[in-house]
C-alpha cells in the first residue's frame, strides 16, 4: 500500500496518469449497510447450498461417478422435453451436476427438469447455452429442440444462441418484457421487479414490452431498459392505429404527476408513433424531448429522434442534432454510431 | 443477521497450514472449519473493498454486486487453498480480479466499447476548471480506462486507485513484479494517449489537473 516505495515512480507518465485518475479516485462510495446486509443474505443462501470442496482424490472419484451418471442420463436428454413450469424455480435454485434431467411418467412424451450445472450454465436441447449469475431465479418454461422459453424472475442470464432455423424460437421473459432472438449473444437482467435490462453483444434482439405490442430492436453494444411504469394501453387500443396508441400514451403522460412515469409513457407513445412514418416519428420524438429534456429517457429519445430524422432524410437537421447528441451524451456508447451518421450541412 | 444456518464443513487440519506468524491465522483457521461467524466477519471486513474494486472493472452496481457474491462464495469453497503467504484481502482481490476478467472475456467489453464508441472530443468551454470537475470529464476518463487492455488496466487500477504497491499487485495477479512494472508503465502511456485522443485536458506534469 505504499506508493512512495514503488520504483515505478521514476516513470515520467506516473504523475500525469495519477492526475487523470484523481477524479475516479474521488467517486462517492456506493456501499452502505443495507447493500452489505442484502448481499450477505444472498451470499449466505448460496453458501448454505454449497458443499466444501472435497480432496482431489475424492473429486476424481466423484468425477468418474458423475460421468457414468451423465451417460445414463444422456438418453433422457436426447428427446425433446417440456419442463414443468411449477418446479422450474426450485430446479434453478439447486446446484446439481451437469444439466440433470429427471423423466417422469407422461402420456405424451417425456418430461424433464433441466437445471443449471455447478458453473451456473445450462446447455439447452436447442443447442443454446444459458449462463446465469449467482442468485438468479430462472424458470425453464419450455426447452425443446425447436423452442426455448425461459422466465427470468430476478438476476441476470447471459445467452449464447446459435443461428436458428425457421420455426425455431428462443425467448426470455421477464415481468416487463419478452426478449426473442435468432442467432445472437445477449443478456437479460432483472434489476428490480419492474425493471428489465437487455444488452446485446452481437446479433439483433427483438424486445417487446409486455404492456403494449410495438417491438423494438437492440443492436450490438446497446442496452435497453424496460420499466413497468404507469398504466399501459388498454387491450382495445392495442389493435388500434399506432397514432391512436401514441395519443393514448400521450394523454396518460399529460395526466401523470410522476416524472418517471410521464417520461416512460412519452417514450412508449413516441415508439408507437414511430411505426407510422419517419416524418411523424420525428414530431413525436421532438415532442417527447421538449416535454422532458432532462428525463430518464433523454438519451433514448434523442437517439430515436436522430434515427427518425435520418429516415426522413432531413440531413442538415440530423447533423445538428447529432452534434448536440454527442455533446450532451459524451459517455453514451451510442456516440460512436452517431458520429458515423453526421453529414456536413449542404 | 447472525442467525446463520450454514453447512458445516470438515474440521480437518489445513491442507497447507497457515504459518502461525500470519496475522490472520486465527481467522483463517475458523474459516477452514467453516465457522459461519468467521465468514460473516470476513464479509463485513472486506466486502466494501471487493465491491469498490469490482466496480473498477465492470459496468454497473448490479454486476459488481454479483462479483461480490461470487468472490465470497469462492472463498467459502476454496479457503483450504489459501496459502497464508499474503493477506486475506490480497487473496480476495485476486479472486475479484479473476472474476472480473472472466466476465469481461464473456462480454468482450472492449469490443463493445470499440474505437468508434470513444466519446467525441468536447468543444472548448469557457470555464476549463469546472469542466475538469464535471461528470462528462469523469465519463471520458472512465471510457479511456475501459479501453486499456484488461491486464494493463488491472495493474493501473490496483496501483493508482487502490493503492497497492507493485509487490502486492504481483501477488494478486500471480505474475512477476517485473511484469507488473512493465504493464504499469504501458498502461499509463496508453491512458495518457487515449485521454489526449478523447480531448481530455491532460496535465503536463501531473501537478494540476
Amino acid at each position: 500500500m505504499n506508493r512512495s516505495e514503488d520504483p515505478a515512480q521514476g516513470d515520467p507518465n506516473a504523475p500525469v496518469a495519477r492526475a487523470l485518475l484523481r477524479s475516479l479516485e474521488q467517486q462517492p462510495p456506493s456501499w452502505d449497510r443495507a447493500r452489505e446486509d442484502a448481499l450477505w443474505r444472498r451470499t449466505q443462501e448460496r453458501m448454505n447450498t454449497e458443499q466444501p470442496q472435497a480432496p482431489l482424490r475424492l473429486q476424481a472419484l466423484l468425477g468418474i461417478a458423475g460421468l457414468a451418471t451423465a451417460g445414463a442420463l444422456a438418453f433422457a436428454l436426447w428427446a425433446p422435453v417440456e419442463a414443468p413450469g411449477a418446479s422450474g424455480e426450485a430446479a434453478a435454485r439447486s446446484t446439481p451436476r451437469v444439466a440433470e434431467a429427471r423423466t417422469s411418467a407422461s402420456t405424451r412424451g417425456g418430461r424433464a427438469t433441466l437445471t443449471f450445472d455447478a458453473t451456473d450454465r445450462l446447455q439447452l436441447p436447442s443447442g443454446a447455452l444459458a449462463e446465469r449469475t449467482s442468485g438468479a431465479l430462472i424458470e425453464v418454461v419450455t426447452a425443446t429442440a425447436d423452442a426455448t422459453h425461459l422466465r427470468l424472475q430476478t438476476g441476470r442470464v447471459s445467452n449464447e444462441v446459435p443461428s436458428l432455423r425457421a420455426g425455431q424460437r428462443y425467448e426470455v421473459e421477464t415481468a416487463t418484457a419478452l426478449v426473442s432472438v435468432r442467432g445472437t449473444r445477449f443478456a437479460v437482467a432483472v434489476e428490480a421487479p419492474d425493471h428489465t435490462l437487455v444488452s446485446v453483444e452481437h446479433g439483433k434482439v427483438e424486445v417487446a414490452p409486455k404492456d403494449w405490442r410495438v417491438v423494438t430492436f437492440v443492436e450490438p453494444g446497446e442496452q435497453r431498459a424496460l420499466m413497468n411504469c404507469g398504466p399501459s394501453v388498454e387491450a382495445a387500443e392495442r389493435s388500434a392505429h399506432p397514432r391512436c396508441i401514441a395519443e393514448a400514451f400521450a394523454a396518460r403522460a399529460a395526466a401523470s404527476a410522476d416524472p418517471v412515469e410521464r417520461d416512460t409513457l412519452l417514450l412508449n407513445g413516441a415508439l408507437a408513433a414511430s411505426t407510422t412514418s419517419a416524418a411523424e416519428a420525428v414530431g413525436w420524438w421532438r415532442r417527447a424531448r421538449e416535454l422532458s429534456p432532462a428525463g430518464i429517457h433523454a438519451e433514448e429519445v434523442a437517439f430515436r429522434e436522430l434515427e427518425a430524422l435520418g429516415q426522413a432524410k432531413q440531413w442538415t437537421r440530423r447533423a445538428e442534432r447529432a452534434q448536440a447528441f454527442v455533446r450532451d451524451f459524451a459517455a453514451s456508447p451510442r456516440v460512436g454510431t452517431v458520429r458515423s451518421w453526421v453529414v456536413p450541412p449542404r | 443477521m447472525l442467525s446463520v444456518v450454514m453447512t458445516q464443513g470438515p474440521t480437518a487440519p489445513l491442507t497447507r497450514p497457515v504459518a502461525h506468524e500470519h496475522p490472520e491465522a486465527d481467522l483463517v483457521a475458523r474459516l477452514v472449519a467453516r465457522d459461519p461467524l468467521a465468514f460473516h466477519q470476513l464479509f463485513r471486513t472486506h466486502a466494501a473493498d471487493v465491491h469498490r474494486l469490482a466496480l473498477r472493472f465492470v459496468n454497473g452496481e448490479a454486476e459488481a454486486d454479483e462479483i461480490v457474491q461470487e468472490v465470497f462464495l469462492a472463498a467459502f469453497r476454496y479457503i483450504e487453498r489459501f496459502r497464508g503467504h499474503a493477506r486475506l484481502k490480497t487473496w480476495l482481490y485476486r479472486i475479484t480480479v479473476n472474476r472480473a476478467f472472466k466476465r469481461q472475456r464473456w462480454w468482450r467489453r472492449r469490443r463493445e466499447v470499440g474505437a468508434d464508441a470513444l466519446p467525441e472530443q468536447i468543444e472548448h468551454q469557457p470555464d476549463q476548471a469546472q469542466r475538469v470537475e464535471s461528470a462528462q470529464q469523469l465519463a471520458l476518463v472512465r471510457a479511456c480506462l475501459d479501453r486499456i487492455e484488461s491486464k494493463k488496466r488491472a495493474v493501473l487500477v490496483l496501483h493508482e486507485l487502490e493503492g497497492f504497491d507493485t509487490r502486492e499487485i504481483a501477488e494478486i495477479l500471480d505474475c512477476p513484479r517485473s511484469t507488473v512494472l512493465t504493464r504499469l508503465a504501458r498502461a499509463r502511456a496508453d491512458l495518457i494517449r487515449l485521454a489526449r485522443e478523447a480531448g481530455v485536458d491532460v496535465p503536463e506534469d501531473g501537478g494540476h489537473s
